[in-house]
């Protein structure tokens, strides 16, 4: 059945390829500014999540079938503090974008892991990760503390709302109904399949769910980006306040990867203060158009609204400390 | 590990399995209000803290982030930047906000968070200057704050030859160290030497009578430049920056060459093949050249020809000869480029390259007596040094002694030597216009030569380096040929 699908799928491509290829003298390509900016722009973002998503799901696969089950959960410490601690330096050994983490959390969940542990996870591991450390060094260096306040503020984001939802009555309830039905199923299946059998639904499984939100949330943060005027962010550079909250709102409109988002916003740096460009550089690797798409697959919409309240006052305080100390 | 789901509460379930489940859903209510309660109490501070921190904040003006300056290159070359990197975008700066101690002439301008105060003289060698800009502030704020930054130029050197019986040495000697130096080239018969970026380059006795030119480098590694066959190095004319290195050469067998040349003007860049060619002049033929000096540009040569004319050589490809004016003799260009001095039959001379303008450069009274002005260099000021020679009414006697003279009338005495029985020769003032280095044989009567064939001096030469503000000799060294 999966072949069936994706010789399918390879023959259409093929077909679309060689009718551009023969077409393209015929074809009047004028189409309009915005809708190109638009396809531009979403395909940029579909482009640079894409290789991190395949990535992610390879490694949620791989944590869900292939380690042992008792392997992860033995070596983290029992107390709670601790093990959200170590659970938020995951993305070091795990070093994909926020895409491909949700996936990946997705099969933390699957895999014993608390509700409020795999979002620590989640919300860690696209700012606690060697490629945006790297990244963000090679950007801003140590200059007005950007570096490191991101570092913290990741960690200090991640561990705040993982103890938050900890003190949840019923974490499953966080969930999205569909992924609470797929982990109740998981209880009690899947044990007695063959584990290739059983990496190839997975695969097939979490690709068809994380795919079409990736697109949509693309398609919706390119139209944004062509709807608001990037001058209308700019404008308001200078302002302690509204310098923090236009670069967060430009971070979850832009829905850049955490591991380019520094030398996307390294133009940016000379024009807005130090705080408003960590604000951008922690807000958006967790809460943008894209990712509130991708999260949406596996976390309720109430439990998304309280994350991004959080997530939205502890940047915005965070920035405006790091404005003020910087 | 996996989360338990409650049900919801059945009523065929007999009343105490009800009342057990009615009071877990209580338990759960609680939980769950105590888990809202815990949200927004959440909330409640981060928007405490973002609202202290926002009026923190609005109150304090902008921050000094970085600083960039060069310590070496704000001492050679004027118009050198300190670059001040704020935290956020800066509002409008004006000079009157700017305090450098000690004083230095700036300029200030803004570039959204870069703030660039710009020196307009060179500064002081070994100096701490402390540079605050007061009220300073973002574009549309209120709150203004004070930048201060503290830095300390690099300590002066000078370059200079130390020639011995088998093997010449090229040394570096920092202001404030002692000793000779560190020993930078080991060479036999070293004619001339010219630092070049980061190499030196060494004219040196072959042995047929011309010159061999090489560029060493600072790990030891030579690199042969190529000279005109035949040709003898008379003169190396070092430029203030960049790898264009000018000279003077001379055919040593004018019968035996194809294109013999006599004192021509020639230059070698560096940057390129390393073959050094022939300048010519305004009629195609080589420039005969008895002095030349860069212009602070580094491309831009001012050169005295045989026939008095003073030149202006842009070394563009061709190279362009334009006259500036006529002098029998020229003694030096000016530290900050725009003036040459010299003489003519009445005495000492200025000349304005801008203009072309003359004017007389005479010489103050020294130590109340009439003196005679000799070869002289201005500064950036009105300050110039001079070697000048007083004639003892009595005996007849002259003496030769080196004065710093302000126009003022009456001239400083920055060097004799001991019972005036030396001679005071070639001197160099530093870029940043603070100290001259003097070339002083001690002795006349004494006096051995180092009987080398080109550019000689007495095995007893020494260099020796003067502040030119308070007069002290802050340095001696045994050797001569000083470059700063």
């Amino acid at each position: 059945m999966h072949v069936a699908w994706a010789v399918g799928a390879t023959v259409v491509l093929a077909g679309l390829v060689a009718v551009r290829a023969f077409t393209a003298e015929q074809l009047d390509p004028s189409i309009p500014n915005p809708i190109q900016d638009l396809l531009t722009l979403s395909t940029s973002v579909i482009i640079e999540s894409l290789p991190f998503i395949m990535l992610g799901i390879a490694l949620s696969v791989l944590v869900q079938v292939w380690i042992p089950e008792s392997w992860l959960l033995r070596i983290l410490p029992r107390n709670p503090w601790g093990r959200r601690a170590v659970i938020s330096l995951f993305g070091m050994f795990l070093p994909v974008c926020e895409c491909g983490n949700v996936p990946l959390a997705r099969g933390l969940v699957r895999r014993g892991f608390t509700v409020s542990e795999s979002m620590t996870f989640l919300i860690a591991a696209p700012i606690l990760n060697p490629v945006t450390i790297i990244t963000t060094h090679q950007a801003f260096g140590f200059d007005d503390g950007i570096l490191v306040a991101r570092l913290l503020g990741g960690f200090a984001i991640a561990n705040i709302l993982g103890w938050l939802f900890s003190k949840h009555p019923e974490p499953m309830s966080l969930l999205s109904g569909r992924f609470a039905e797929e982990c109740r199923i998981d209880d009690g299946h899947g044990h007695g399949r063959d584990r290739r059998q059983q990496t190839l639904d997975l695969f097939v499984r979490e690709s068809s769910i994380l795919m079409p939100a990736l697109v949509i949330g693309s398609l919706i943060a390119g139209a944004i980006q062509v709807i608001v005027p990037r001058d209308v962010l700019v404008a308001l550079g200078s302002d302690p306040l509204f310098s923090v909250l236009a670069m967060m709102i430009l971070a979850f409109i832009i829905s850049v990867c955490s591991n380019v988002d520094a030398f996307f916003i390294l133009p940016f740096a000379s024009t807005f203060l130090p705080g408003s460009i960590v604000a951008f550089l922690v807000f958006g690797p967790i809460v943008d158009i894209k990712m509130l798409a991708l999260m949406r697959t596996t976390y309720s919409t109430r439990t998304l609204v309280q994350l991004t309240t959080v997530v939205a006052l502890l940047s915005l305080a965070l920035g405006l400390v790091v404005n003020y100390l910087a | 590990m996996s989360p338990t789901f409650s049900d919801p509460v059945d009523t065929t379930l007999p009343a105490a399995r009800r009342v057990a489940a009615h009071s877990q859903r209580l338990r759960e209510q609680r939980e769950r209000r105590r888990f809202e309660r815990t949200f927004w109490m959440l909330v409640a501070a981060l928007t405490l803290v973002a609202a202290v921190f926002l009026l923190l904040g609005s109150l304090q003006g902008p921050k000094l982030s970085s600083a960039i300056i060069d310590p070496a290159r704000v001492t050679e070359q004027a118009g050198q930047q300190l670059r001040l990197f704020a935290n956020q975008p800066l509002g409008e700066v004006t000079p009157d906000q700017v305090t450098v101690t000690p004083a230095a002439d700036v300029s200030v301008s803004v570039q959204g968070d870069l703030m660039i105060v710009q020196f307009e003289q060179r500064l002081r060698f070994g100096t701490e200057y402390l540079v605050e800009v007061s009220d300073v502030s973002a574009p549309s704020r209120d709150a203004t704050s004070t930048f201060t930054h503290r830095f300390t130029t690099a300590q002066g050197g000078v370059l200079y030859l130390d020639r011995g019986d088998d093997v010449d040495e090229v040394l570096r000697a920092p202001l404030d160290g002692e000793g000779r130096g560190e020993v930078v080239v080991v060479a036999p018969g070293i004619q001339h030497i010219a630092p070049i970026e980061n190499v030196v380059v060494v004219a040196r006795d072959a042995d047929d009578g011309t010159s061999v030119l090489e560029s060493v480098a600072a790990d030891g590694g030579v690199q042969p430049l190529t000279l005109p066959d035949g040709v003898r190095v008379d003169r190396l004319i070092v430029p203030p920056s960049g790898t264009l290195l000018g000279m003077v050469l001379t055919t040593v067998d004018p019968e035996s060459s194809e294109l013999p040349v006599d004192n021509a003007l020639a230059i070698v860049d560096l940057a390129g093949q390393g073959i050094a060619s022939i300048v010519p002049g305004l009629d195609g033929e080589p420039i005969t050249t008895l002095n030349a000096a860069f212009l602070p540009d580094a491309v831009t040569l001012i050169v005295h020809a045989f026939d008095q004319s003073l030149l202006r050589v842009e070394l563009t490809e061709p190279p362009l000869a334009l006259p500036v004016g006529q002098i029998p003799e020229m003694y030096a260009l000016s530290t900050d480029g725009t003036r040459i001095t010299g003489s003519d039959a009445f005495g000492g001379v200025v000349v304005d390259l801008a203009s072309g303008g003359e004017s007389r450069l005479d010489p103050s009274l020294v130590e109340g007596e009439l003196a005679f002005g000799g070869q002289a260099i201005l500064t950036s000021t009105e300050l110039r040094v001079q070697k000048v020679a007083i004639a003892d009414v009595v005996t007849g006697a002259v003496r030769v002694v080196l004065v710093a003279d302000d126009g003022s009338g009456v001239a400083r005495v920055l060097l004799r030597t001991i019972d005036d029985r030396g001679s005071i020769g070639d001197f160099t003032i530093s870029p940043n216009d603070q100290y001259v280095a003097v070339e002083v044989t001690p002795s006349v009567e004494d006096a051995v030569p180092d009987g080398r064939p080109v550019n000689g001096r007495a095995t007893s030469v020494t260099t020796v380096i003067i502040d030119i503000e308070s007069g002290a000799v802050v340095r001696t060294l045994e050797g001569f040929s000083p470059i700063w």
